[in-house]
């Protein structure tokens, strides 16, 4: 099953269910008009407005087509445009009768192909099968990368459609005749891309398979992928989470210049020290990250999720993750909540440098904090070394490690930290429940009422009652202790508090823009 | 050699044409706001239903969302992103049932697979077969399903929606969906 049948399958369940409740929606609309009149007057106008720039606009529209029509419309007028890309990027234009009018090296390498072939009136399957022999023969189509591209733009669908069918045709009739295996990619294009293409003097079928794989993942980038041949493209997208839509994939890309699935998943549970028979659910797919084609290999085990990157050159862990899995039931049984023994801050420090291979000494910005989890103390351990940052998180109760992260670590990480070092207080204001009664089971700190809740919360957003609206007050008891939720909105911002009732510790806050209605 | 056509999965709503419905919507006609409504509300439904996680919930909140857009209509203003908007509606309608619920009692987590409904309108292997996806998956897993797959919203819009970083909401998506993969295909063989 592909994600594109799981997300249907789950869109049809949900469609199924989805209660039909427009009638009750209409006869209460119908009460709540009349409050309107004046909003819809003053929106008529805004409607008028936008009625005309729209209209504006499909006139541009209309003009360029009518244009587009007659130009395209002579014999000697440009058709349609194919666009072959391997590395190397070659763009033909063709009249209506699919002949070559001109074909056009988009790089260097493919100068090297057209080189000595006459391509200009031949039909566009001659050409393109004189194409994909010139590649071949110059060593751009072999085992190591065997993907091609082939775009078809053309205002006539139909035509457009029928010339991306015989192209792909065509070239695979050529592989075949050389046994050569390639990967295919096709697809139909409306010529958007141009002004990617140009920037990054590539063609504007790669700049529109470009564009698919940032609709897919929004990751990556523009500028990283344009420097990838059509092979390393292809690869990314045969990885479920990149699946590109509306294009014709057959073959499959060359992964032979990699280290292979095998040695990769090897490599990754090596990393966590588990064997082959310890997991399940293995998913091993390319991806590309930090400049690197990387396996990314997953896996379960009873109660956790891991995700390990390794790179498919060298087979170098590049980023490791792995947690809990929350809706396992082993998984909460497993890290049985004894909140009366503590590991101590030493020892999780230990235990994480442990875990990484690394000595104190080597590491920088070293933090130890502690933190209250799904009831239980847990401390947080991080470090950077080598350039990678190293998060665990450590159960005081056993000295189990919960989860941990590690990544790369860029120059604004660090400026990051530097701040939450001189800025983070969680650690001063949080006030963890278990720390509330003491040993005779008596409350510590001090007692508040919502009145002292609210000027506390007023305090510290430091405005004054008189200049707050929609002030609201709620008491609440959550995870065993009197909480009260101060909400309120000043200067056009929602400013929400959460403040522990037993010790008038300010737990949570937020601000953000209100809402435009409510 | 085989050649597979990449069919698009996910259909996503036309942003200019809600835009144009819901300016008519601010205009009064009952007949946009009706069009508006059939081609969203499976989108709105799952998603309150992702985050409140009951069936008589996430209907209430369908019926509210749909009112609230015809009582604000007037004040949104076009930003290209409509689905957006409408579905910041349902995720506040559907964080205040949630609160509701949590001055009162605590909805427990079995409650989820009992508050059947009498409603024979529903295909009850469809209903059962989402929950089953649905409790398969967290929270988020949860959200960021239906906004990518039922809602067809861009993942980098599904962060700013959710406020969850987009390496976050991308990773999640994948988790999600493999084990979603893994559930549908054990159904499929039993």
């Amino acid at each position: 099953m592909t994600n594109k049948e799981a997300e249907s399958r789950i869109k049809k369940a949900v469609e199924a269910c989805t209660p039909d409740v427009l009638d009750r929606v209409i006869s209460r609309c119908t009460d709540k008009k009349g409050e309107l009149i004046t909003m819809t007057k003053k929106n008529n106008n805004n409607f008028v407005r936008k009625f005309a720039a729209v209209a504006a606009a499909l006139i541009v529209l209309v003009g360029a087509g009518v244009f587009g029509y007659n130009y395209r419309t002579a014999s000697n007028a440009v058709a349609s445009i194919v666009s072959i890309d391997v590395n190397p990027g070659i763009e033909m234009t063709l009249n209506k009768n699919a002949k070559v009018l001109e074909a056009k090296a988009l790089n260097a390498d493919a100068e090297k192909v057209l080189e000595g072939l006459e391509l200009k009136g031949t039909q566009a399957n001659t050409a393109t099968s004189a194409i994909i022999g010139s590649l071949l023969k110059n060593g751009y189509i072999d085992e190591l990368a065997n993907s091609i591209l082939i775009s078809v733009e053309d205002n006539d669908d139909a035509r457009g459609e029928k010339l991306q069918n015989e192209l792909t045709a065509q070239v695979t009739a050529t592989l075949e005749e050389s046994a050569a295996s390639a990967a295919i990619l096709a697809q139909h294009t409306d010529g958007k891309d141009k002004n990617a293409a140009e920037e990054y003097s590539i063609s504007a079928g790669k700049a529109a398979l470009i564009e698919k794989i940032i609709d897919a993942n929004p990751t990556y980038n523009k500028e990283e992928l344009a420097k990838l041949s059509v092979n390393e493209l292809n690869l990314i997208i045969s990885n479920p989470k990149n699946e590109v839509k509306e294009v014709a994939t057959s073959g499959q890309a060359s992964d032979k210049q990699y280290i292979g699935a095998d040695k990769a998943k090897a490599a990754a549970l090596n990393h966590v020290s588990l064997k082959e028979a310890d997991v399940f659910d293995v998913e091993i797919d390319f991806d590309y990250e930090f400049g690197k084609m990387i396996y990314e290999v997953s896996f379960d085990t009873k109660n956790r999720e891991y995700e390990i990157h390794v790179d498919a050159l060298t087979g170098k862990i590049v980023t490791a993750h792995s947690e809990y899995d929350r809706n396992n039931p082993e998984a909460t049984t497993a890290a049985p909540a004894n909140e009366s023994k503590d590991i101590g801050k030493d020892k999780a420090k230990e235990i994480a440098l442990n875990k990484a291979g690394v000595k104190e000494a080597n590491v920088t910005g070293l933090r130890v904090t502690s933190d209250y989890d799904d009831g239980r103390l847990e401390y947080n351990v991080e470090f950077v070394h080598e350039k990678k940052k190293y998060e665990y998180e450590i159960n005081a109760a056993n000295g189990n490690i919960t989860d941990y992260d590690i990544d790369y670590h860029s120059a604004l990480d660090e400026i990051e930290d530097k701040y939450d070092d001189k800025y983070d207080d969680d650690d001063d204001d949080y006030v963890p429940p278990a720390a509330v009664p003491d040993d005779n089971g008596v409350n510590v700190g001090k007692k508040i009422t919502a009145e002292e809740a609210k000027q506390l919360a007023l305090n510290k957003a430091g405005v004054k009652e008189s200049d707050v609206k929609k002030l609201r007050v709620e008491k609440d008891y959550d995870d065993g202790r009197t909480e009260y939720s101060v909400e309120f909105t000043y200067n056009g911002n929602e400013y929400e508090y959460e403040i522990n009732g037993d010790t008038g510790t300010i737990i949570d806050f937020d601000v953000e823009k209100a809402e435009r209605f409510d | 050699m085989i050649f597979t056509l990449v069919l698009p999965g996910i259909t996503a709503i036309d942003s200019a044409d809600t835009d144009t419905l819901i300016s008519r919507i601010a205009d009064g006609d009952k007949q946009a706001l009706a069009k508006l409504y059939d081609t969203t509300r499976s989108a709105v439904y799952g998603f309150s239903l992702s985050i409140t996680k009951n069936e008589a919930d996430a209907e209430d909140v369908l019926q509210e969302t749909y009112i609230k857009v015809w009582n604000n209509a007037a004040a949104y203003t076009s930003k290209g992103n409509p689905m957006s908007w409408i579905l910041t509606v349902t995720k506040n309608l559907s964080l205040m049932k949630l609160r509701e619920h949590k001055r009162t009692d605590d909805l427990a987590e079995d409650e989820w697979a009992k508050l059947s409904r009498e409603d024979s309108t529903v295909n009850e292997d469809e209903r059962q077969l989402l929950h089953e996806v649905l409790s398969i998956l967290g929270d988020e897993e949860r959200q960021i399903v239906m906004l990518h797959a039922v809602a067809g919203i861009k993942h980098r819009e599904i962060a700013q929606l959710t406020e969850i970083p987009l390496s976050t909401v991308l990773s999640k998506y994948n988790r999600a969906l493999k084990k979603l993969r893994n559930h549908l295909e054990g159904a499929d063989t039993q």
